[in-house]
């Protein structure tokens, strides 16, 4: 009697486990069509576990605690990138426990953080799919899930020895997100936000791609440590604005349509519009170009400007997309100018290799040249010249003429007014 | 004396009425006087048996003694004013599993306990106070969010427990709990969008161990001081929620 009872009682508990067979039904956020959050029912392909939260996308964890410390004595000796890594996570978490209502088949989330969590695996799914579907990525080359770090505790004791808030981050030393908490931001949480989300996972696949899956990308460390780094400045910028591009490329797959300015359900509208890629009139003016040629990484970065840089970049490809009607092509082409083996027509990696021993080599020409030379369709091509020679400020006779990569229908633009030069 | 006329009057009246009185008139079955049994039947029929003498001496005492004890057992409660029952408020910290993967996200629980010492109908003196069960209603719940997307979840337990207790103090009034019970969990959420609301709600088995102190120091002679200090776990469905705290109450 007492074997029977305890193993129908382990048959109950084991049966109060929601297991739902993959795709999987659930509630989560979405933003609708009249431009506020709404819960709706939303199939995840890759969860495979409901409960922690865990597929071959993503597997959230909570509780992490990473401090980047320079005078850590754990850092101290450590040679490789790895042990690096693993020495900034302090706490290294556990997995997270979403508590679920199942109603008709489909999960409903039983308090708020588990709304958030599938939100957060949600976006990262869309996001994947973008990359996946639009990028010509293929799902292998993804690897195992991405560890996201739930709510952790993220110091960095040099700016402030208390944990970082109202972020989202994707920090390529540990190889992993961070969605941390939030405090000054009462909109909605970041992790909601599928074009923020979708920002860092591009970060994640810039790193992949571009840099090689480095955690310490040597464009970041051998070019930074110089006083002027101007290949490192550019290609911070590069990062940030090509997630943007690629945040709003996610936005444009949902069913309320693109959404240039998608951090608006989140920030204040100070940010939203300096980030606002519809905006035209974008340019690259002289102090920005005196601060990405001759401003240390540290300084560069200190100001926002690889954001007001990257915002640039990512506007003028915008604008491109949307007036040639080409804008998926274009994000498809910008995405294989990440990484291209191929002779004669290298991506930013290749690219970072030939400048790597002078980054004076890896500027807004070379960089606009990749883009350019991965585009086949020629009134994309031309759209992409005019508006990289016009918003970036690209002397026309660097891309266009005899062995450049433009057109010669392709003479820029007159948004901006040519800056003088140096 | 007027007082021995009386008495001697009455005696003469009395012993009349005996003389007089005619047989009695209702003569059915039942209420046909009994007859005492012949004892000279008897005396003929068996000899009178005396009760068997053991020869060792203290046999006896140890007969009358375990007679007595068994008495005593028998008796328990008879002189206990108490019938067994207390209601006690709850407090604590529930200590919830925390789906954001912390160690636990501790709120507020407050509830409500009745408890009903079963063991007293069992006639067994060492279960009479060490057998119990509760009937228990605890609520916890937890907001989070910001002001534009926050949400609220409540949870109520609703369990019947037994427990067996180890009883110790001079009047048994404190003793060390062991408890496992279950029931169900009922969960109601509710998120907030700007204005609007989706609520939703769910309920789960419940599972409900742990242990604890329990007092019910006599405060009259049919009401006692009921209190408990506790460490309960609840398995809500796959969930498990740690209660740390304490209730207080009557009992009688």
């Amino acid at each position: 009697m007492p074997r029977t009872v305890i193993a129908a009682a382990l048959v109950l508990l084991a049966a109060c486990e929601p297991a739902p067979a993959t795709p999987v039904k659930a509630r989560a956020l979405v933003l609708s069509g009249n431009g506020s959050y709404v819960t709706q029912e939303v199939t995840l392909n890759t969860l495979t576990d409901v409960i922690h939260m865990e597929g071959s996308v993503a597997k959230l964890v909570g509780g992490a605690r990473i401090e980047l410390d320079p005078a850590d004595p754990e850092l101290q000796g450590i040679t490789t990138e790895e042990a690096f890594g693993n020495a900034l996570i302090k706490a290294s978490g556990r997995p997270v426990t979403a508590s679920w209502i199942t109603k008709d088949n489909v999960l409903w989330p039983a308090d708020f953080h588990t709304w958030n969590l599938v939100t957060t695996y949600y976006n990262f799914e869309k996001a994947r799919e973008y990359f996946n579907t639009v990028g010509n990525i293929p799902n292998a080359d993804f690897g195992d899930p991405a560890t996201v770090y739930y709510f952790a505790d993220f110091i960095l004791k040099d700016t402030n020895p208390d944990p970082i808030r109202d972020n989202a981050l994707w920090f390529a030393p540990t190889q992993s997100f961070m969605v941390v908490p939030f405090d000054e931001l009462q909109k909605a949480p970041l992790a909601i936000n599928s074009g923020i989300m979708s920002h860092e996972y591009a970060h994640m696949v810039f790193n992949l791609k571009v840099y090689g899956k480095r955690r310490l990308p040597d464009p970041i460390v051998l070019w930074g440590n110089f006083g002027a780094s101007p290949g490192a400045n550019l290609i911070k910028a590069l990062d940030e604005g090509l997630a943007d591009y690629h945040g709003y490329g996610v936005t444009c797959k949902s069913a309320t349509g693109c959404d240039p300015r998608f951090f608006r359900t989140s920030f204040d509208d100070r940010l939203s519009n300096d980030r606002d890629l519809a905006k035209p009139d974008r340019c690259v003016d002289a102090f920005m170009r005196e601060q990405l040629r001759n401003a240390p990484l540290a300084t560069f970065s200190g100001q926002g400007l690889e954001y007001k840089l990257g915002t640039i970049i990512a506007s003028a490809l915008y604008q491109a997309g949307e007036s040639t009607g080409q804008r998926e092509v274009l994000m498809r082409s910008i995405i294989s100018a990440y990484s291209d083996e191929t002779s004669g027509n290298p991506g930013l990696k290749q690219l970072i290799t030939i400048a790597l021993n002078n980054q004076q080599n890896f500027n807004l020409t070379s960089v606009s040249a990749v883009f350019i030379n991965h585009v086949t369709d020629v009134p994309l091509k031309t759209a992409l010249c005019n508006e990289l020679i016009d918003h970036l400020q690209v002397p026309v006779t660097d891309l266009v003429g005899p062995g450049r990569p433009c057109p010669p229908t392709a003479q820029g633009g007159n948004t901006c007014p040519p800056l003088p030069d140096p | 004396m007027r007082t021995s006329t009386l008495h001697a009057r009455l005696l003469i009246l009395f012993l009349g009425a005996l003389a007089l009185s005619t047989p009695a008139m209702a003569q059915d079955e039942d209420d046909a006087p009994l007859a005492y049994p012949d004892d000279d039947e008897l005396e003929e029929d068996t000899p009178r048996k005396l009760p068997r003498r053991s020869s060792d001496p203290t046999a006896d005492y140890d007969r009358m003694q375990d007679e007595s004890e068994e008495e005593l057992e028998l008796l328990a409660g008879s002189d206990d004013p108490n019938k067994g029952f207390a209601g006690e408020a709850i407090v604590g910290a529930m200590l919830l599993e925390s789906s954001r993967g912390r160690f636990a996200d501790p709120t507020l629980s407050v509830g409500l306990r009745f408890t009903w010492e079963y063991g007293r109908i069992l006639n067994n003196e060492p279960l009479r106070e060490t057998l119990w069960a509760d009937v228990r209603w605890m609520m916890a719940g937890e907001s989070s969010g910001t002001e534009l997307i926050n949400g609220s979840s409540r949870n109520h337990y609703f369990s019947v427990a037994p427990a067996y207790e180890f009883v110790f103090g001079k009047e048994k009034a404190f003793g060390v709990f062991g408890q496992l019970g279950g029931g169900f969990a009922f969960q109601s959420t509710s998120l907030t969008i700007g204005t609007e609301v989706t609520a939703v709600k769910g309920i789960k088995p419940l599972l409900q161990y742990g242990m604890g102190l329990r007092g019910r120091p006599r405060i009259s002679d049919t009401m006692a001081l009921s209190f408990r200090v506790e460490l309960m776990r609840f398995r809500r469905g796959y969930l498990d929620d740690t209660f740390v705290g304490g209730s207080i109450g009557t009992a009688f």
